[in-house]
């Protein structure tokens, strides 16, 4: 009966799109794409992409990102039909994100069975951390001849013109929010912080916002101390430089973690984070960046395991206080401490 | 009917321009919603209001138009000679050397210069080390992560864009004047003074120009070298939008700098007229 309707051709036509519709439906992806900083991608996620592709045929493409924050604007300028299927992005900028629904996705735990096993810490609705690190002190022995053992210690005037500090950008206000604690602060109340950073001006040669300049500045001699992760003892030992670490207390921890944009390669990209989860891809991408890793099993490199807080030292912040004030800080902070 | 046909394509150029500037007009009237980093409506005058009460911005408007108009000056200063240098020297090599080492400096990216920089300013930076080992200094100077450091990096980069401008209007300037200057008894000093100086002023200015609006855009020296301390408005435009993620304060910041520039350079403008008006018939000193 058809064919008095579509004619003999049509039909055919017709019939061949019906047996085409499912093969279309399931067109195998080929590539997924993920925005990254460039230090993240040279340091473990390239080969962690190369062995995705080997391991499921889907290649992993880069792109990179200056700040998370830049990340987060070019991800929204293209919200209506984004070309980036997974964001690496530090947690308290996923948190940020999250609220904007069309853009990312909650997590599919059910396709992520590797979460299962990561610290909860770690595991959030709409992010979930593939390293984490706090922030301590980061020297050159061969500069400092007196070891560093407080956070207090950087206030001394043996530090003068010795020091590079994050801005508030970097590590979203954290240095102000230990600062403050130090001093009879909190998170609610950040004055004695800034007080305190005040008076850390003349130790402060560069308060800095790139990481990757900051950790050069070290390994040149620029800077003798840096207020860094543990990341950039790696650089050090990276560029044969001695180093050592310490990371009193207060440690602020955080993590770096994945989110899920709303693409059609949705079910690939999830697949990509259950990936960097095992605990094989945790030992290379803890190991290759110099950070500690969210499995439990998984290991990093003693030197790094070494410095790691101990976990009566270890601290977090609220990251909603933190998205809500950090404009303001950052005003403040470049209207009294910077200049 | 022709000429209108013609002038077709730069006003499409200058329509999609003036959109932009629309765009973040419009912008500025939406307002971020708290704790994220997307905009939404009604429309309001806010940022607006906020932007003239004008707390924030103003002083770093201030640092960036003093900054500028001395990076303007110290590139006039080291740039004219050398295009003077350029335009009348004899040695068809020397000018080609010069223009090459000019023109390959385009070819480094801003990037690298910037790296490039720290090597040579730094604290045991090749400049520092140079002068200990002459036993000029004790201690090093600090160059780097203020503004002295943003200043010469910047220089350095606006330099070829003014010296390939004063260049060309230097070669203008008909030799045949200077030499009947030097006929009529004057000496080097003061044909120069009267005759090219004055015959280039056009030159000149136009090299400012594009010198000042060089320097009052500058973003990545003074994010790579400045320390933090040197924060001029594209860095505060970028702070609003990448940090506080206030994308709409952004567009009207922007759109008052915008409004700040040309007034400035308008300002020159004028000030390029008066001059030539006093000096392109008398000369300087006369």
């Amino acid at each position: 009966m058809a064919d008095m309707f579509l004619g003999r051709r049509g039909l055919l036509g017709a019939t061949g799109a019906m047996l085409a519709a499912p093969a279309l439906a399931q067109a195998p992806v080929r590539d997924i794409t993920i925005q990254l900083w460039g230090t993240t991608w040279t340091g473990s996620l390239r080969q962690v992409g190369q062995r995705f592709e080997q391991a499921t045929g889907i290649k992993v493409n880069a792109v990179t990102q200056a700040t998370s924050g830049e990340g987060l604007v070019r991800l929204q300028s293209m919200r209506a039909a984004p070309t980036i299927d997974v964001w690496f992005t530090t947690s308290s900028v996923a948190e940020r994100a999250k609220t904007d629904s069309q853009l990312f996705l909650p997590l599919p735990m059910a396709s992520l069975p590797s979460a299962a096993a990561i610290e909860p810490g770690a595991r959030a609705s709409h992010w979930i951390g593939v390293y984490f690190y706090q922030l301590g002190i980061v020297w050159r022995p061969d500069l400092v001849r007196e070891p560093i053992t407080s956070w207090q210690d950087l206030w001394q005037p043996r530090f003068a013109q010795k020091l590079g500090v994050p801005t508030m950008n970097s590590y979203q206000g954290r240095v102000l929010i230990t600062a403050a604690m130090l001093n009879g602060g909190s998170i609610s109340n950040v004055d004695p912080g800034f007080e305190a950073l005040k008076r850390l001006k003349p130790n402060v040669v560069t308060w800095y916002s790139s990481d990757t300049t900051a950790r050069q500045a070290l390994a040149q001699g620029e800077l003798s101390v840096l207020v860094a992760p543990p990341a950039a003892l790696k650089r050090l030992s990276d560029a044969g430089v001695p180093g050592r670490m310490i990371s009193p207390p207060p440690s602020p921890m955080m993590y770096d973690a994945l989110m899920l944009v709303n693409t059609p390669k949705k079910e690939a990209a999830a697949k990509f984070i259950d990936f960097c989860l095992t605990k094989e891809m945790q030992d290379f991408i803890a190991q290759g960046q110099g950070m500690g890793p969210v499995h439990p099993q998984a290991s990093t490199l003693p030197e790094i395991a070494a410095v790691l807080p101990r976990p009566q030292d270890r601290v977090s912040f609220d990251d909603d206080v933190i998205n809500a004030n950090i404009a303001a800080w950052n005003e403040r902070f470049n209207r009294e401490v910077t200049n | 009917m022709k000429r209108n046909l013609t002038a077709l394509p730069a006003m499409l150029a200058l329509a999609v321009l003036a959109g932009a500037y629309g765009s973040f007009f419009a912008t500025g009237l939406l307002r971020q919603v708290p704790g994220t980093a997307s905009v939404a409506g009604p429309a309001s005058a806010e940022n607006y209001l906020k932007f003239f009460s004008g707390a924030g911005q103003l002083p770093v408007f201030a640092d960036t138009f003093i900054f500028s108009i001395i990076v303007t000056l110290a590139t006039v200063i080291i740039g004219y000679p050398l295009a003077y240098f350029i335009a009348r020297t004899e040695s068809r090599f020397l000018r080609v050397a010069f223009l090459a080492v000019l023109v390959a400096t385009f070819l480094s990216g801003s990037v690298t210069r910037a790296y490039g920089w720290m090597v040579i300013l730094g604290n045991r930076g090749l400049l520092n080390s140079m002068l200990m080992n002459m036993g000029l200094i004790e201690a090093p100077l600090r160059i780097l992560y203020r503004q002295l450091g943003v200043g010469i990096a910047l220089v350095h980069f606006i330099l070829p864009f003014f010296v390939l401008t004063v260049v060309g209007g230097i070669r203008n300037v008909p030799r045949a004047l200077e030499e009947a200057s030097r006929d009529l008894g004057c000496g080097p000093v003061r044909t120069f003074a009267k005759v090219t100086l004055p015959l280039s002023l056009p030159a000149i200015a136009e090299g400012m120009a594009l010198s000042l609006a060089l320097a009052l855009s500058a973003f990545l020296f003074p994010l790579m070298l400045g320390g933090g301390r040197v924060r001029l408005v594209a860095n505060y435009i970028y702070d609003q939008i990448f940090v506080a993620f206030d994308i709409p304060f952004a567009a009207v910041v922007s759109a008052g700098f915008l409004v700040c520039s040309c007034g400035a350079l308008m300002l020159m403008m004028a000030l390029q007229k008066a001059l030539l008006r006093r000096f392109a018939t008398g000369g300087i000193g006369a």
